[in-house]
């Protein structure tokens, strides 16, 4: 019953992106706005349910083991060694599934009428199923390669609803800069999973603790470094911040649910997730607890200084998930988990109704005419301003020479290119063209 | 520029003033006309020039009028008139004449024949279209994104935690220190310019140092600034409102001058325009005149030039609207008794309501539902010119239309005997008020944000599931809470307080009231009920509710008005002095205020006098009626009886995630003003602003002077609001309302980032049929032509036809038009097209 429960938790998500896709390819004229609602709403539920029931069924289990692994078809075996596939439920993948599974329904319900008319109405809700579904496969995926697709899918839907008002090129450059910063820190992400291949064998969650000790600290550490590095663009940490407060470019509701709520907080789930894999390395933890202080100063001190609603949430969000950071580092996991959580609902009140905020200030007795905030020093709000030239040092240090330097590879590619061409071409072709 | 006058940097700048958009900031936004200052000149001539200054669309794409010309809504004799308006240069617009001729004809030919608007090229003095368009440069971006956060942060009425510590010393002095202290990396134009601005001497010099270095002829500088300015029109026109008048800031207008954001964007200008000449290697000063892709060509076909069609196809478009409905306002007044029938006894009720477009149905439900009730239109302020302290909001806000200042305060006080449960409830609101500020605050911080989303995460996660999937949850706990801590009884201070702004003396009051009654025609058999009806919106999650709320209180409630209103007429001293003033007023005869919510359809009372119960009774039941209609406009309504209306718009303004909580003055084209026997009965479909008007009692056209002159311009202000908004959504609007981002507490941005948006969101605006209004006046035409020739701005709009004019005559109920050959019989169209 479980294993079929958690099936379902992953296979619901998908047959309904591919039902949609298909759906609106094909024949976008039968959903028409109403059925798409309506059927999206029975959907959220559906998967609610599920995730419900599934957690009802799997308590008395979880209490015992901990955890229940559900072993999936290998995906290829040679020898001895088998590429395998597997979910995995546990307090961390039911909770954070349960958070995805209501967010989504919530926000759904709040978008059926927020996006009334709006040409990209289809589009909207087909992007969000497809985080819907990234999701649901991060959290029940019980290896790291199952865990990547889920990631890159809730890239890729973030990415492009971030460009959701296509026609605005700002709305696209943005969503550019964001597409760079997570396929920059994917890099991690897939390098993590070849090195778990390479030094533990496997890329399996479960006996992670056993499999550490056989194959050694180093391997540990190594793997959770570059999980880290995976995570810091994902959840806008220290150096990688400022794409987060550009990215609120779509709807409100998507930018909640991104933003404030869900993949913005991949990065400390993901952390959690490894936890048996690195927490033994001293260094990992340091580094960890280092970026998520920094990061948690560097964005309250910028975010003091932000008079737009949506780039100051953005700076607020940043500040608690890297205190999550902090926290997971220095060992307090539940406490992540539920920091985690609680902040998801709180960001996403906040940011869904952010338009209010005129409304609540000046309908507010205690903002009484004449009352500003405290001014701050002079030399330090600027700098605060500038966001403590973040953004201008990765211009000046990685863009520009990064830039430079694959202009000048693809300059000698092409050269080499041709000469190859032209030898290869001579040899190849010159001997026929003569016979 | 000769030597002898030396150049003057703030006369020049107060040239650019009267250009730029003059919106307030959005909480205390009123409609008016975006293009103001083209007033002045023709309506199409203005449009033509406003177009190309806001680079924007003044008229409806082709498609949108051939698709209404498909579906009949444009006519032939529609289409006729406006071709031979156009043909012979004048405006006579429904009732042109000569539709035969030649001329008429070939251009009705070119004008039907299908054609593509195809981009066209305008001269332009903005460099970022060059780079752009040459070099693949993003210019207007970089600047964009170099001065927003800057203006953003200077402008901040206290949305950041932290103010803007140079908010007293300047724009321009911020922007300099801001270049001093910043540290840029590399040889960024930012860097440039930091050099370039620390040579830079005062400001005056500065703008003409620049100027100088722009490379242009002195004539030219205007329209170069300009265009500069408006790249950014919604920031510049707040940095000029704010100036010349701070009082508008919510809470504090900081130091600024539109001088010295103009200096900011012309030193930008050239030193991005440099740094980018040095980067291609090109002179340092591309052309400067350079052409740049716009939405219109001037000039597409031989016949007709795409402005010109789209004019041809816009009045056309206007002309059948007014057609039809002359046609059918002179057959209804045909129909009418030649005189009004005396009432055969006295009314039962009289109720006095804003002549706000939205309380038109309202009013013809009501005097369906109890036939015993008179109502009347009125400015919805009451004549009462008041800034306002209610004691929920403890703060300032003027009660009464844009273009008058206020004159007296008046204060909500508690009762007396009911101050523990004033203190009671101040410690309670204050309290919730704080409350907000802080965890808004909190929430943002670091160790406090975390404390405070391990405590509010929980309920975060709560509202949310309460408020999405029932918002009817929320009214219960409302109603809960409103029941438990009963609000306080209070009273206002509308007595004269001497030495003080504080109230009005008697006879003050009694001119108030004498004025409004006489105005609107209502001197004698007063009813026992008189009843003034403000009102107000209310809906959640919503940047726009001033937009919503009534135009002739400054976009908020009438609430206080219709109170102070009823408060002052009851009074027995103004009662004795309009008596001696000849308005008697019978002893058993009530004032009594009322506010009509125009989003829930929601009637509150006021405690001041008891309301009879057949009269809330009847209130109610044309309230759900009128709920009824509006909900027929909605998608989302499923029922079809007025109950089920009523609640389906109350839980529309509670939805936090519904953009169009009402239409507001969506598709608003009509007002009357005249006597209410003319339109009573008469289904006008919400769109007609309906004010009250007897001319009989005004002999002297006083009355009609000064009701026209505060009454007319608000109508027209809305209507060309939404015209342009509708018209050009994204340069005279402020788009999609999806991805608005509130700033600085003075407007909203869309996404992370962008200029100020102007304008109206494309949700309020979508349904509105962008026509000029068409203002019918029950007067005598000697009346009529005084009142616009003794009023500036009614006499530009008319004149130039920012509206359109016409009379109904008291005596025959003939209408008139005013056209550009003077006041012309509506009649004669029909002996036009008998001869067509």
């Amino acid at each position: 019953m479980i294993e079929i429960l958690v099936l379902l938790t992953v296979l619901i998500p998908a047959l309904w992106c591919l039902g949609l896709g298909a759906l609106l390819l094909w024949r976008p004229g039968l959903a028409g706005e109403r059925a798409l609602a309506r059927i999206t709403a029975f959907y959220s539920f559906a998967l609610l349910a599920t995730i419900a029931s599934l957690a009802w069924c799997a308590r008395r289990a979880l209490l015992a083991n901990g955890s229940i692994a559900v072993r999936l078809e290998d995906w290829f075996r040679v020898g001895d060694y088998g590429f395998e596939r597997e979910l995995l439920v546990d307090r961390l993948s039911l909770t954070f599934g349960a958070l995805t599974g209501f967010l989504f329904a919530v926000v759904m319900k709040f978008s059926y009428n927020y996006l009334h008319r709006e040409p990209g109405y289809r589009r909207f809700f087909m992007l969000t199923s497809l985080l819907c579904l990234g999701l649901m496969v991060v959290s029940f995926s019980g290896d790291l390669d199952l865990l990547v697709a889920g990631w890159e899918l809730v890239g890729v839907s973030s990415v492009l609803l971030i460009a959701f008002f296509r026609e605005n090129p700002q709305t696209v450059r943005h969503s550019f800069r964001t597409f760079a910063v997570y396929r920059f820190c994917d890099v991690g992400l897939l390098c993590a999973a070849a090195f778990m291949h390479h030094g533990l064998r496997e890329t399996s969650f479960v006996e992670l603790p056993q499999r550490v000790v056989v194959a050694g600290a180093g391997w540990a550490g190594l793997i959770g470094g570059l999980a880290l590095f995976a995570t810091l663009g994902k959840s806008a940490q220290l150096p990688f911040s400022n794409w987060l407060p550009r990215a609120m470019e779509g709807p409100t509701s998507s930018s909640a649910i991104y933003y404030g709520a869900l993949s913005v907080h991949l990065g400390p789930f993901l952390m959690l997730r490894l936890e048996p894999l690195w927490g033994a390395s001293l260094g990992v933890r340091a580094a960890m607890c280092a970026v998520g202080a920094g990061t948690a100063v560097y964005a309250r001190l910028v975010g003091r200084t932000r008079s737009d609603a949506k780039a100051a949430l953005g700076y607020a969000t940043i500040v608690q998930v890297g205190l999550m950071f902090c926290e997971i580092g220095l060992g307090f996991s539940t406490l992540a988990l539920i920091h985690l959580i609680l902040h998801a609902g709180l960001r996403t009140w906040q940011l869904l109704t952010s338009a209010s905020l005129l409304q609540d200030f000046l309908d507010n007795p205690a903002v009484l005419s004449g009352t500003l905030p405290w001014a701050a020093r002079r030399g330090p709000y600027i700098h605060a301003l500038n966001g403590f030239y973040l953004d201008a040092a990765w211009l000046r240090w990685v863009v520009r020479p990064g830039l430079a330097f694959w202009a000048g590879t693809a300059d000698w590619e092409s050269r080499l290119g041709r000469a190859v061409n032209r030898r290869a071409g001579a040899w190849i072709f010159g001997r026929r063209e003569r016979a | 520029m000769d030597c002898a006058s030396p150049w003057n940097a703030d006369a020049f700048v107060e040239k650019l003033r009267p250009w730029l958009p003059l919106q307030n900031p959005l909480p205390s936004f009123v409609h008016n006309n975006v293009l103001q200052a083209f007033e002045p000149q023709g309506f199409h001539e203005g449009l033509r020039a406003a177009g190309h200054l806001y680079g924007a669309r003044p008229y409806r794409e082709e498609a949108f009028y051939r698709e209404r010309r498909a579906a009949g809504r444009i006519g032939d004799a529609a289409l006729r008139a406006a071709l031979a308006d156009y043909a012979s240069g004048e405006s006579r617009w429904a009732l042109a004449s000569d539709p035969g001729s030649a001329r008429c004809e070939h251009l009705r030919v070119a004008l039907l024949k299908a054609e593509t608007e195809s981009p066209g090229e305008r001269r332009t003095f903005r460099r970022a279209d060059y780079w752009q368009a040459r070099h693949g440069e993003a210019f207007a971006a970089s600047i964009q994104e170099f001065l927003i956060p800057l203006l953003a942060s200077y402008l901040d009425q206290g949305m950041s935690p932290w103010r803007n510590p140079y908010v007293n010393s300047g724009l321009w002095n911020f922007f300099d220190e801001y270049l001093r202290v910043t540290r840029f990396f590399g040889r960024t134009w930012q860097a440039r310019l930091k050099a370039e601005v620390a040579a830079l001497g005062p400001v005056d010099q500065a703008v003409l140092r620049e100027f100088e270095r722009s490379g242009l002829l002195p004539e030219q500088w205007e329209p170069y600034a300009l265009e500069l300015l408006f790249d950014l029109k919604g920031w510049a026109g707040l940095v000029n409102k704010l100036e010349i008048e701070p009082q508008q800031a919510p809470v504090l207008a900081p130091a600024c001058s539109l001088k010295d954001f103009l200096l900011m964007r012309l030193v930008t200008e050239r030193v991005l325009n440099e740094k980018l000449a040095l980067k291609h290697g090109l002179a340092l000063n591309p052309p400067p005149v350079c052409s740049a892709r716009c939405n219109l060509a001037p000039a597409t076909s031989a016949a007709l030039s795409a402005l010109d069609r789209l004019r041809i196809w816009q009045e056309a478009y206007e002309n059948d609207f007014y057609l039809e409905r002359l046609r059918t306002l002179g057959d209804w007044f045909a129909a009418l008794p030649p005189r009004p029938p005396a009432p055969a006894s006295r009314p039962r009720y009289q109720l006095l309501f804003c002549l706000d477009d939205r309380e038109g149905s309202l009013r013809r439900h009501l005097e369906e539902v109890e036939p015993g009730a008179e109502t009347y239109g009125v400015l919805g302020f009451f004549g009462i010119d008041m800034n306002f302290v209610g004691l929920q909001h403890g703060r300032s806000v003027a009660q009464c239309p844009p273009v008058v200042t206020p004159s007296r305060k008046v204060f909500e006080v508690p009762c007396a005997g009911e101050s523990r449960r004033h203190e009671r409830f101040q410690r309670w609101h204050h309290g919730r008020g704080r409350w907000l500020l802080r965890s808004y605050d909190h929430t943002r911080s670091l160790a406090r944000g975390a404390a405070a989303s391990l405590v509010l995460g929980i309920c975060g996660l709560g509202a949310l599931a309460m408020r999405v999937w029932w918002p009817a949850l929320g009214d219960l706990l409302s109603e809960f809470w409103q029941r438990h801590l009963r609000l306080p009884r209070t009273d206002l201070t509308l007595d004269r307080q001497q030495g003080t702004d504080v109230g009005y003396t008697k006879s003050e009051m009694a001119d108030i009231v004498s004025n409004l009654l006489r105005t609107s025609g209502l001197t004698r058999d007063f009813a026992p009920v008189v009843m003034a009806v403000g009102h107000g919106a209310s809906s959640a999650n919503n940047p726009f509710r001033q937009a919503y709320g009534c135009g002739a209180c400054g976009g908020n409630p009438g609430a206080p008005n219709s109170r102070a209103f009823a408060l002052m007429a009851n009074d027995p001293d103004v009662r004795d002095l309009l008596r001696a003033r000849g308005l008697d007023i019978p002893a058993d005869t009530v004032f009594a205020g009322a506010l009509h919510d125009t989003t829930t359809d929601e009637i509150h009372h006021f405690e001041d006098v008891a309301v009879p119960a057949p009269l809330r009774a009847a209130l109610l039941e044309a309230a759900r009626r009128n709920a009824l209609e509006r909900c027929r406009g909605f998608a989302g309504f499923r029922g079809n009886t007025p109950a089920q209306a009523l609640r389906h718009a109350r839980r529309r303004a509670r939805d936090l995630g519904q953009p169009r909580p009402e239409y507001g003055h969506a598709r608003v084209a009509l007002a009357i003003v005249g006597r209410r026997a003319l339109t009573r009965g008469l289904s006008l479909d919400r769109r007609a602003f309906l004010v009250s008007y007897d001319p009989n009692l005004d002999e002297q056209g006083h009355l009609l002077r000064d009701l026209l002159a505060a009454a007319v311009p608000v109508c027209a202000n809305i209507s060309l609001d939404y015209y342009f908004s509708n018209v050009d959504n994204e340069r005279f609007g402020c788009g999609s309302k999806l991805p608005l981002n509130v700033t600085s507490l003075l407007g909203v941005m869309t996404g992370s980032g962008s200029d100020l948006r102007i304008g109206l969101a494309r949700q309020m605006v979508e349904t509105h049929e962008p026509m000029r209004i068409l203002v019918l006046v029950e007067a005598s035409r000697g009346h009529l032509q005084a009142a616009i020739d003794g009023n500036a701005r009614l006499g530009l709009l008319a004149r130039h036809f920012w509206m359109r004019l016409g009379r109904i005559d008291p005596e025959t109920r003939a209408l008139e038009l005013f056209t550009s050959f003077g006041w012309e019989a509506f009649e004669n169209l029909e002996a036009m097209g008998a001869s067509a």
